[in-house]
């Protein structure tokens, strides 16, 4: 475990502060000033983020650090979107989620600056990587309310789920495709059976088979399978994300600079 | 009803399905992933789902009438069938309706020359000829600038075993503080580093010749043809070869010497001495750095020896350093200049050449120094393409990674080239046959499960709200 000594370090520090009095005051406190905190951790997040960016002088998504990074700084926004837009509220475990996304990034993982390889210089680096790093936000969200339906079998949880889903499954499509696309002007083919690649296939079909398990059951019939379906397909994209890089070895691909 | 909820259940193990072997296959390597998922039995399972999907499609439109769900199914519907028409498989029977195209292929280019023949994989054998040539005008490396323009303190020491490889380690030094050199007790202590530098050589050159006769002593620069007369007796030593791994070998008409790669590194001279008066024969010696009893002929020793450069100045014009050094061994220290290799003369500081004074060569160890230039990150590969045909220029596209070049139904890719002497490119080809259906399949299921997710949700929100006269 180092610690990072440049200012975008500092930046998440105070962001994980941030986060943990934001899910503590959200937990026991009023929910306005926990907000307020929850605010600040981002404000921290977004400017450790715009640091990192002038720093390396490209968009930071290349490394594990960034991604994480970029990870934690969406946790918020996306909290309010769905609390605003899709009346799923659960900001103290959003702030949560936030400061356990920053912990690899501040202790874990590398900050060292890379410069981008010839491949990764296209203008689909940019959409291709956020939209998974949204998907998988949104679909931690999904994992959070999901766990919640397991262990009480409430359907208001299931609906939760489902609602975190039905916004997250369109950006794992779109991150797929545009991988695809990208992969044909890089490498030659759209589909490489490349470990990542397969990986990230697989998360697409669990959360197809949910979709498909859901409608096939008539909605939340059974609140508690389509939850733990949901929870399988968060648990898949969590391999997708990290174990796939730091298993290099095991998974030797063409996404092998993503560490 | 009872048709959606059969088609429901049977799409749930196919998703089930196709999620396991994905999984297996990320285990497998894509190489292996890849025959799995197109052996004989999957390509079933492939027809299968296609069938499944098309029932589904048709039921979504007309029965259901939802054509969100039925967009995002004809989607992934295309995408199979594209990639049916793209495979290898697709081409095969592409065949029986007169359409004989290769599927992919790799083509080595060099700089100026053309060609269309396609070989079956990067260092396979031709299998195929593309309908149009192809010529490398140019290709380049552009490389990011080094993130530390210090150039690289490395020691070289033979290979523990025959044939091997020697061992190259970096030193990591700091200003004044002495380094250890691994596996030996010598160290090295950076006293000064000057980032663009000349170095000044006592004559002009690295290596002499020193020649000592009745006292005499001569310092002559080991350069090819330098000539020198020496006095009592009057005659003349002219230096004829210059070798790094020398072989010699006696002929009919003397001395002959080639440079042999596989011989063992000894730097050696060779040295043709004439008598003035022209009575005797010309006397050929070969003088070893290594074996100085070699250098002994006719009242002559000569020794061949390396020289360092005796001092450096900064050049702004330079675009390589020198580096003041002290190497230490034992009781014994030495102060050197060390400047890169240069093309002609590829040799680093010989620790053991430079402590040898002591006699005592045999205890030094045998470790070589070396300035090695910074690696630099390759940015890009760029390599600007001429398409012909029938021996005329049809067009022209400088490609690069991300950037191919899309013709006569192929798309051309930049694959490898040598980032240190780009004369020559690897290019892989790919057939573009099903391409537009697989696209057309992506832009589907994307907008269809966007339409899903995102714009049903929204627009329903949205008539609710207005509906409550929000």
């Amino acid at each position: 475990m180092a610690i990072n000594q440049a200012i975008p370090g500092y930046l998440i520090y105070a962001a994980m502060l941030a986060h943990l009095l934001a899910f503590a005051v959200l937990l026991i406190g009023p929910k306005r000033v926990g907000g307020a905190i929850f605010a600040v951790g981002f404000a921290a997040a977004a400017a450790a983020w715009t640091c990192r960016w002038i720093q390396v002088g490209h968009v930071p998504l290349q490394s594990l650090f960034e991604v994480f990074l970029t990870l934690a700084m969406l946790v918020f926004p996306l909290s309010l979107f769905c609390r605003l837009c899709l009346g799923v509220k659960a900001e103290a475990a959003d702030a949560l989620v936030g400061l356990l996304i920053l912990f690899p990034a501040a202790f874990v993982f590398s900050a060292e600056p890379q410069r981008l390889p010839p491949a990764l210089r296209s203008w689909l680096f940019f959409p291709h990587v956020m939209a998974y790093m949204l998907a998988y936000v949104v679909l931690a969200k999904a994992a959070v309310a999901a766990i919640g339906g397991l262990l009480s079998g409430d359907a208001s949880c299931e609906q939760a789920t489902y609602k975190m889903v039905r916004l997250g499954f369109p950006l794992l499509t779109g991150g797929l495709i545009l991988g695809a696309v990208w992969g044909k002007l890089a490498w030659g083919d759209y589909w490489n059976w490349d470990p990542k690649e397969l990986w990230a296939l697989a998360t697409w079909l669990v959360f197809g088979f949910y979709l498909h398990l859901r409608a096939a059951s008539n909605g939340a019939r059974f609140p508690r399978t389509s939850c733990a379906m949901a929870l399988l397909g968060v648990v898949v994209a969590a391999i997708t994300l990290l174990w796939v890089n730091l298993a290099a070895k095991l998974f030797a691909g063409l996404h092998s600079y993503a560490t | 009803m009872l048709l959606r909820k059969i088609l429901l259940w049977l799409a749930l193990p196919a998703t089930a399905l196709l999620a396991v072997w994905s999984i297996v296959g990320a285990f497998l390597g894509a190489e292996q992933a890849s025959k799995l998922f197109n052996s004989t039995p999957m390509v079933c399972i492939w027809c299968g789902l296609a069938v499944l999907l098309a029932v589904g499609v048709v039921h979504s439109a007309w029965r259901l009438r939802r054509p969100v769900l039925a967009v995002m199914h004809l989607g992934a519907l295309l995408i199979i069938i594209g990639s049916m028409i793209n495979s290898c498989r697709g081409h095969e029977l592409a065949r029986y309706f007169g359409i004989d195209k290769p599927v992919r292929g790799y083509m080595v280019l060099f700089r100026g020359h053309q060609s269309n023949s396609l070989l079956d994989s990067p260092d396979g054998k031709p299998a195929a000829t593309l309908p149009f040539g192809l010529k490398l005008e140019d290709c380049r490396v552009e490389c990011y600038p080094p993130a530390d323009p210090t150039w690289l303190l490395v020691a070289e020491m033979p290979a523990d075993r025959p044939a091997g490889e020697p061992q190259r380690t970096l030193l990591q030094w700091r200003s004044d503080k002495p380094t250890g050199i691994p596996g030996t007790s010598a160290s090295v202590r950076v006293l000064r580093y000057v980032p663009c530098a000349r170095a000044i050589y006592s004559e002009g050159t690295r290596r002499v010749l020193v020649i000592r006769c009745r006292g005499q002593k001569l310092i002559v620069p080991a350069e090819p043809g330098r000539q020198v007369m020496l006095e009592n007796p009057r005659r003349s030593l002219r230096i004829s070869g210059l070798y790094t791994r020398p072989s010699p070998r006696w002929n009919e008409s003397g001395l002959d010497v080639v440079e042999d790669p596989s011989a063992r590194r000894s730097p050696a001279v060779k040295v043709e001495i004439e008598e003035a008066d022209g009575d005797k024969d010309k006397t050929v010696r070969l003088v070893f750095q290594d074996l100085p009893m070699h250098g002994q002929a006719d009242g002559l020793a000569m020794r061949y020896v390396e020289t360092w450069p005796i001092d450096a100045v900064a050049d702004a014009a330079s675009d390589t350093p020198a580096m003041l050094l002290e190497v230490s061994f034992a009781d014994r220290s030495e102060r050197v200049w060390l400047a890169p290799e240069t093309p002609n003369m590829p040799d680093g500081l010989e620790i053991s050449s430079l402590l040898a004074q002591a006699e005592k060569k045999d205890r030094l160890p045998e470790v070589t120094l070396y300035l090695v230039r910074p690696t630099s990150q390759i940015k890009r590969y760029q390599a600007r393409l001429a398409v012909l045909e029938s021996g005329r220029n049809v067009a022209e596209k400088l490609i690069e990674v991300n950037r191919p070049l899309h013709y006569g139904g192929f798309h051309v890719y930049w694959h490898y080239c040598d980032p240190v002497d780009p004369r020559y490119v690897m290019l892989s080809v790919r057939s573009d046959s099903g391409l537009t259906v697989v696209y057309a399949g992506f832009a589907l299921l994307c907008g269809g499960i966007f339409a899903w997710g995102w714009a049903k949700p929204a627009w329903k929100s949205l008539s609710r709200r207005s509906d409550n006269g929000d």
